[in-house]
């Protein structure tokens, strides 16, 4: 026994000691962020400091973060897959989708729902992620390189097995979706891992053995509150479980046609809607949901070009006021995020910098230089 | 006043080389490649039928530069390999046997000179079915410069979705809104303090026949510059290096240097095609004198493309008598040479010559003012060739009004008169005659400058001098005297030449707290705009972007000039000071 005690305790202070370091390399309060020198950079939210990087094989630029959130599923700019362990902080090759004759593009397209007419090139990442762990499936179009001219195939849906590291499943699409489900759509995976929700004007149903539709929401004859069609986009929202998908939408009444912003939430286990309208649907660019989602964020916007001023905008959703606004100089160019506790708000984009922004007083806290281009959004990990 | 004549002429051909391609009935057949080191060097991807038919080769006519730039394209991402020389070879048999013919070359040559145009969507220049395609990304005289077949050009769409993904959803097949005219909200815009104006959604623009831009871009191009014209097969027929062996006289201008003139010695070589240059030319206005070496060569028999050294050191000033400098020439079948020697970092710098034989005779080209006042006393330089040594006064014709009362200097090249215009002489463009020669509206009479204007009067510039080149751009102020109307800025007005200006920038304000004339670079005596550095600059965070350059912006670049006994009068132009171009697709290779 006292032989086999020490080891034991030896053993569980490994393991304690081993949590401990997960914890410190893969915890809420952590955010990820791809840079062009190929790296994945680590950012402590409290410091406001990077606080690691992770070197990844190419590129990146896509992102999809798994149902667990310890692994994070990149796709870089040679359209190779790459699996990061947020744990170890070590990233691997899944598989390289182009093979050098044949390159597949993965589109995160989605409508644009704050600004009608227009795609949001930020809002859906075109994976999805399976929330069993097995699959990775997305909707791509190979370019086939031939001897001396290239070919366009036509579109298809493949399921990426990520144990395999191979593409386990592609599916033609059918003849009324020779498009792919277009840039009105972007999906997601059921709990079960068994069916694939289309988001479009309704939301289809499909069958991911399949690939067949086998049913359908219809959300195109909205019951709530005007009289156009309600559509929802899936975003890469960390606080969106694997059983809902929360959107804002707009919808236009028939009678004076003005516009009303509202956040929906879809129940995918009991497929059920709820609608919540939030305000007017004014220019704006984003709109974010506070974890608690009791308050929503949004940058409103006058002007064009150099004369293009801005400004924070908090709402309260429940009282549907603007309860706070404070006009800031942004760049020209800019996604923002919000943190994962909902206290600060992220301006970055296509450069190389973010600004952390107090998103109680709406003050700049802090403007960092990472000196390379940000290549891809950023990442929180929700405090679930 | 040249570069307008120029694109009338260009625009006048263009429309006529369109007219002959839309009436075409030739067959579309492929052209036999029979050049054993161009089937080599490309037969390994593309293969060869028994006919000679080389797959896209044969399917495809265009200009030196595009050629080289695919040879270009095949070492970079297809692993070809050649030398220098084997691909010089390559492009110069593909101009002979795949180009153009003059009159489809004609249009588009500011493309091979490297002018800066203005307006890439000028419907004048631009076809509307390549309005909203391929103008987007190139300049349009890239694309006018393409003769293939239906098939070809929708290989060269397949490529650039390959090569460019978001071609497709971007340019080529652009997503239709993502929501219907019902789901768009109604909004208004307060117009003063009592109106409103009530904006309702618009439907998109519907593209041509329910086709997407690529498909109406695509039926253009099979349509209107089909493989083989009338005109290819004219040309073809009779191609042939010109005779450019002997010495040109050089006349040429240069913004904000003022007129040029001198000598170009062509020789030819053993090869035909080569030829070797020595030059010299003086700035007429500072007589400045410089002498450079070069080399050239002549693609497709008419379309020359050069380089020289300069005779010694390269000057400081970026603008004046650089290391090397390109040369791109039209040799017209009558034996005119025009074109463009330009330099600098995005070859902004250049002079337009034009070029004419050296005979026996004496030639006069032109003078060294622009124009003299009346009444005034002066001297006038007159430039030419073979003018004889002995000279009097009175074999000098300036006309009404103006006489030559001495002879200061003579050369052969040269001739310093000392003139004497009379009160009243009425305001016009003069020639200088001599002998029989005559130089032809070679200077203005004017009795008072009227107004200046600063040209151009829009113009770019880019940040530079750290990771890539500055790009300069050059104003100068243009005097002018009211025509007979008495009115300012109207068709009869008389351009007097550029004048010395005080030059300073000037905010243009385009936002509030506008402040891009503290960041965006600086104008010197000479009306040269240089840049500011590229790279973050963080006195400017709001102008950080995708391209961390942050000392952009928009100015007036102004010019104040008193003329003697007259009003101060001023004049500006807008200019935008840009980010750089990082990535430069330039084809240099072609004239070396």
């Amino acid at each position: 026994m006292k032989s086999v005690a020490p080891g034991i305790t030896f053993g569980l202070l490994s393991m304690a000691a081993l949590a401990a370091a997960e914890d410190s390399l893969s915890r809420p309060g952590l955010m990820y962020i791809g840079t062009l020198d190929k790296k994945l950079l680590v950012f402590d939210e409290d410091k406001q400091e990077v606080v690691g990087e992770i070197p990844v094989a190419g590129v990146p630029r896509i992102t999809a973060l798994s149902a667990d959130q310890k692994q994070l599923f990149i796709v870089n700019t040679r359209m190779g897959l790459e699996v990061v362990d947020l744990v170890t902080r070590k990233a691997s090759s899944v598989l390289n989708l182009s093979d050098g004759r044949s390159r597949p593009d993965v589109f995160g397209l989605a409508p644009d729902l704050i600004s009608p007419g227009n795609y949001d090139f930020d809002g859906f990442s075109g994976l999805a992620v399976d929330p069993t762990g097995q699959y990775l499936y997305s909707s791509i179009r190979v370019t086939v390189k031939d001897l001396d001219e290239y070919r366009i195939e036509p579109m298809k849906f493949v399921a990426i097995d990520l144990h395999s590291k191979t593409i386990a499943k592609a599916f033609p699409f059918p003849k009324e979706l020779d498009q792919g489900f277009g840039p009105l759509s972007s999906f997601k995976v059921s709990p079960d891992g068994k069916k694939l929700f289309v988001f479009s004007k309704d939301i289809l149903i499909f069958d991911l053995a399949t690939f067949t539709q086998i049913d359908k929401i219809a959300l195109s004859k909205p019951p709530y509150p005007g009289a156009t069609p309600l559509r929802l986009t899936v975003t890469d929202d960390p606080y969106d479980d694997a059983t809902k998908v929360t959107s804002v939408f707009t919808s236009v009444d028939p009678i004076v046609h003005k516009g009303t912003l509202g956040l929906a939430t879809l129940n995918l286990l009991t497929r059920d809607v709820s609608y919540t309208p939030i305000g007017p649907a004014l220019p704006m660019i984003g709109f974010l949901v506070s974890p608690n989602r009791k308050l929503g964020y949004s940058v409103m916007f006058n002007y064009a070009g150099g004369n293009r001023r801005t400004e924070w905008w908090v709402w309260d959703l429940q009282t549907h006021q603007v309860i706070k606004t404070q006009p800031f100089e942004s760049r020209p160019t800019f996604r923002f995020g919000l943190s994962s506790d909902g206290k600060k708000l992220y301006l970055y984009g296509s450069g190389s910098t973010l600004e952390i922004f107090d998103a109680s007083t709406l003050a700049s806290l802090k403007l960092i230089y990472l000196n390379k281009d940000i290549t891809t959004n950023l990442v929180t990990l929700a405090r679930k | 006043m040249r570069n307008s004549v120029l694109l009338t002429q260009a625009l006048w051909l263009f429309s006529a080389s369109l007219g002959v391609a839309a009436t075409s009935n030739i067959p579309q057949n492929p052209i036999p490649v029979d050049d054993a080191l161009t089937i080599a060097k490309c037969g390994g991807c593309h293969k060869s039928s028994e006919n000679g038919v080389m797959r896209r080769i044969s399917y495809i006519r265009t200009t030196p530069e595009v050629w080289e730039q695919a040879i270009k394209r095949m070492l970079r991402l297809h692993g070809v390999r050649v030398t220098a020389e084997e691909a010089s070879h390559i492009v110069r048999y593909l101009s002979a046997n795949n180009g153009l013919a003059p009159e489809e070359a004609k249009p588009i040559f500011w493309e091979a000179e490297h002018r800066l145009f203005r307006d890439q969507e000028d419907p004048a220049l631009v076809p509307a079915a390549l309005q909203r395609t391929c103008n987007y990304c190139h300049t349009i005289g890239r694309v006018l410069g393409q003769r293939r077949t239906r098939e070809e050009y929708q290989k060269l769409a397949n490529m650039h979705v390959g090569l460019f993904p978001y071609t497709d959803i971007m340019v080529f097949r652009p997503y239709p809104p993502s929501a219907s005219l019902a789901e768009i909200p109604v909004t208004t815009t307060a117009v003063g303090s009592y109106d409103t104006v009530v904006n309702y959604p618009k439907e998109p623009e519907a593209p041509t026949g329910g086709k997407a831009p690529i498909d109406v871009a695509l039926d253009y191009l099979a349509d209107q510059q089909p493989l083989l014209t009338p005109a290819w097969s004219a040309w073809k027929a009779v191609m042939q290096t010109p005779k450019l062996g002997g010495t040109w006289l050089v006349d040429g201008y240069q913004k904000g240097k003022g007129r040029v003139f001198g000598q170009m010695v062509i020789e030819a070589t053993p090869s035909g095609d080569d030829f070797t240059t020595k030059l010299i030319l003086k700035y007429a206005s500072s007589g400045r004198e410089i002498k450079r070496s070069g080399k050239g060569i002549v693609y497709t028999g008419y379309s020359w493309r050069g380089r020289s050294k300069v005779d010694g050191s390269a000057a400081d000033d970026p603008g004046f008598s650089p290391a090397e400098m390109k040369e791109a020439m039209f040799i017209s079948r009558d034996g005119t040479v025009e074109g463009r020697w330009f330099w600098g970092g995005y070859d902004e710098f250049g002079i337009d010559v034009h070029l004419t034989r050296v005979g026996t005779g004496t030639v006069l080209h032109g003078t060294d003012k622009f124009s003299v006042q009346s009444p005034s006393k002066g001297q006038l330089r007159v430039f030419g060739a073979n003018i004889p040594s002995t000279l009097k006064t009175a074999d000098f014709d300036l006309g009404p009004g103006i006489k030559v009362t001495h002879i200061a200097e003579s050369k052969p090249t040269e001739v310093l008169l000392e003139i004497d215009v009379a009160p009243g002489v009425a305001t016009g463009m003069h020639d200088v005659a001599f002998r029989g020669a005559t130089a032809v509206k070679a200077f203005a009479v004017y009795d008072r400058i009227s107004y200046i204007k600063v040209m151009p009067d829009a113009s770019f510039a880019r940040l530079g001098g750290t990771i890539v080149a500055k790009q300069f751009s050059q104003f100068e102020a243009v005097a002018f005297a009211n025509g007979p109307d008495g009115q300012p800025g109207t068709d009869d007005d008389l351009t007097l030449g550029p004048v010395t200006a005080n030059w300073s920038l000037e905010e243009f304000i385009s936002g509030p707290n506008d402040d891009d004339v503290k960041f965006v670079g600086s104008v010197n005596d000479s009306g040269l705009f240089t840049p500011s550095l590229e790279g973050p600059n963080p006195a400017r965070k709001k102008q950080s972007n995708n391209y961390p350059t942050d000392n952009y912006g928009d100015v007036w670049v102004s010019a104040s000039f008193k003329p003697e006994g007259g009003s101060p009068l001023k004049a500006r132009s807008y200019l935008v000071v840009t980010v750089p171009q990082y990535v430069h697709y330039d084809q240099p290779e072609v004239s070396r």
